[in-house]
């Protein structure tokens, strides 16, 4: 296919996305719609703010940390990569507030003691860190100045997702959640979809750019992607099955589980979190890397994507239940039924931040790849690709 | 003076007077539920409800009625988590929301341990206005687009884009010094609810809590705060 076709149908897609995303949140408005739960929108932006790890390879690379000049050929891709992702996760923020005007507060009259002044901070200053490792990359430069840069993206990057993690932990109404293991979940869970995000992420500017996926970036995927994947995602199984396993020691933490692996959310976690994220996940990519197959991967990793977000999606969901339930046994009422809070949760408004997210993701990711100049055989203006006129006949 | 709320739950008969009166108060929307299970604890939709919990007692099974209200918690979580410090004490110790400047992020409810702090159901109530019965019913919707206007207009009456809790009716106390009674107290037929200053030796309200009578709920949770219960 040739790489305008791709270019415009993904940027279609996206915006098509988008007009659904925006008409839900746009209801979501007129009807005044909230919920006292935190319902489906912060899972969204969530998972996406997690997912802006992509830059790993890249700082870990510049540290020295990791071996392996094959990320060269597409550390400005994960950089703007990384900035590309989390962008949705503020939109799908904003939309949730319900009195967006009031956001100037958060600096005005800043309360250190809150982890969610915390992240608007951390992830600002993160982007910016990003920001300028991307002009770093495209500019050039000392290598000492390459290092440094990268170290506070690192660890901008930690403080911004453990804090995001602790969000959740530090909800002391929500016991299930209360607690380091929340943080180091959330970010394992980031992590783990980072690395899935990386093979679909090239294939698309792959093809934009080229028509096809150049051999280089085969080798990246192979050589980082999916060993980082056959670690990490044993990784997650374990901190899984730790969570369910000391669950028994805890009172609404064991009625979130049994809401997750055994009452009415046990399908979505025995069906996509673990056969289609994990078992499938992992045979395809044993089988993709054995036999250099980067479709197979890529269809591995959105297997591995779509078992991240559930896992999360369940996460959030099951602890705030659990937490109803524990408080309803405290006054002897047993097996309420969920079901409207689970409506609640998964309403037609709530799901509308998904496209709305991967709509704008899609958009952004598409004029990334095709205005800034992320190759190295790229002509820059700032960030910019300096699209040579006669190239461009030429083509 | 040091405002402290005692519920005697060996008192209460269940009538609700109080969730009415707090509802009329403060502006709240009101939406009348079919849901036998909406006075149950859960997220709360009101700023104060009454549960209630039935216990096999010999043959004569008996029903126990319980208030539930904020406790406004000595040792305050959704004070610490409030982004832009919307939520604050007063001196007098009572936990309050400043409407102007709730972002509406609601993780002062996921810091709550009790369950009472919400979201206005703005939602149900909009629907509920196009029901021909609610419609007539309908006055002062110009503030803020609730059913009933507060009888005392003030600035922590029910916002319907903003976080909601019980504010013991701090718009009643004149800043003199003397303590105040929230509707609920005033409403209260059985006297059940009762509210008292600490720093009064002859209250008697306040006696309950200094002989040990009256008791923290939850006293494992660490918060403390100025709600009492006698007989839970």
């Amino acid at each position: 296919m040739k790489s305008p076709a791709v270019f415009y149908g993904v940027l279609i897609l996206g915006v098509v996305l988008l007009g659904i995303g925006a008409y839900g949140i746009w209801e979501k408005n007129v009807t005044l719609h909230t919920t006292s739960l935190w319902a489906f929108m912060i899972p969204v932006y969530t998972f996406f703010a997690l997912a802006a790890i992509t830059e790993l390879p890249v700082s870990l690379f510049a540290l020295r940390l990791v071996r392996a000049e094959v990320v060269e050929v597409v550390s400005r891709y994960l950089i703007a990569l990384s900035i590309i992702t989390v962008l949705p996760a503020f939109v799908v923020i904003f939309a949730d507030l319900t009195q967006l005007w009031a956001f100037p507060w958060m600096f005005l009259s800043f309360n250190a003691m809150s982890r969610i002044a915390w992240m608007a901070v951390f992830y600002i200053i993160f982007v910016l860190a990003l920001l300028v490792k991307l002009v770093q990359e495209i500019r050039g430069g000392s290598h000492r100045n390459a290092f440094w840069i990268a170290l506070a993206v690192l660890i901008f990057s930690a403080l911004a997702h453990l804090n995001l993690g602790m969000i959740f932990g530090s909800s002391y109404g929500v016991p299930a959640w209360y607690g380091l293991f929340t943080g180091v979940y959330l970010v394992t869970i980031g992590i783990v979809a980072s690395f899935a995000l990386m093979p679909l992420a090239l294939a698309i500017s792959e093809k934009i750019r080229h028509g096809h996926v150049r051999e280089e970036v085969k080798e990246f995927t192979f050589a980082i992607v999916s060993k980082a994947l056959l670690i990490l995602i044993p990784l997650f199984v374990f901190l899984t099955a730790w969570y369910i396993d000391t669950s028994k020691y805890s009172p609404p933490v064991y009625q979130a589980v049994y809401h997750m692996v055994y009452g009415a959310l046990s399908n979505y976690f025995w069906g996509i979190v673990v056969v289609l994220g994990v078992l499938i996940s992992i045979v395809l990519i044993i089988v993709s890397h054995l036999r250099k197959n980067f479709g197979l991967l890529s269809i591995a990793a959105l297997f591995v994507l779509a078992g991240q977000f559930t896992a999360l999606t369940l996460y959030i969901l099951a602890g705030q239940i659990g937490a109803m339930q524990n408080q309803l046994s405290v006054y002897g009422i047993e097996n309420y039924d969920f079901a409207s809070d689970i409506y609640e949760f998964f309403s037609p408004i709530e799901l509308s931040a998904l496209p709305l997210a991967v709509g704008l993701w899609l958009v952004l990711w598409a004029l990334a790849v095709r205005l800034l100049a992320l190759e190295k055989e790229d002509k820059a203006v700032f960030i910019f690709r300096k699209i040579d006129k006669k190239q461009k006949l030429k083509k | 003076m040091r405002p402290v709320f005692v519920i005697d739950i060996n008192k209460c008969v269940g009538c609700r007077a109080c969730v009415a009166a707090c509802i009329v108060e403060h502006g709240q929307p009101f939406v009348a539920s079919a849901n036998i299970a909406a006075g149950l604890p859960r997220f709360t939709n009101t700023r104060t409800y009454v549960s209630w919990v039935e216990r096999e007692n010999g043959d004569r099974p008996t029903r126990r009625f319980i208030s539930h209200l904020c406790f406004h918690c000595e040792k305050t979580p959704c004070l610490e988590v409030c982004p832009t410090q919307a939520t604050y004490k007063t001196p007098e110790g009572v936990v309050l929301v400043d409407k102007d400047k709730c972002v509406g992020c609601r993780y002062c409810i996921m810091a709550c341990p009790y369950g009472m702090r919400f979201m206005p159901p703005a939602y149900d109530f909009l629907k509920a206005e196009k029901n021909p019965v609610v419609k007539d019913a309908k006055a002062g919707t110009e503030y803020g687009g609730v059913m009933f206007k507060p009888p005392v207009p003030n600035k922590w009456a029910t916002k319907l884009t903003a976080v909601d809790k019980c504010t013991l009716c701090y718009h009643r106390y004149n800043g003199d010094g003397k303590i105040w009674t929230p509707a609920c107290v005033e409403t209260c037929p059985t006297g059940s609810r009762m509210f008292g200053d600490l720093d009064d030796p002859n209250d008697p309200v306040a006696d309950l809590v200094r002989r040990g009578v009256a008791r923290h709920a939850e006293p494992a949770k660490g918060t403390r705060g100025l709600v009492y219960y006698v007989g839970l």
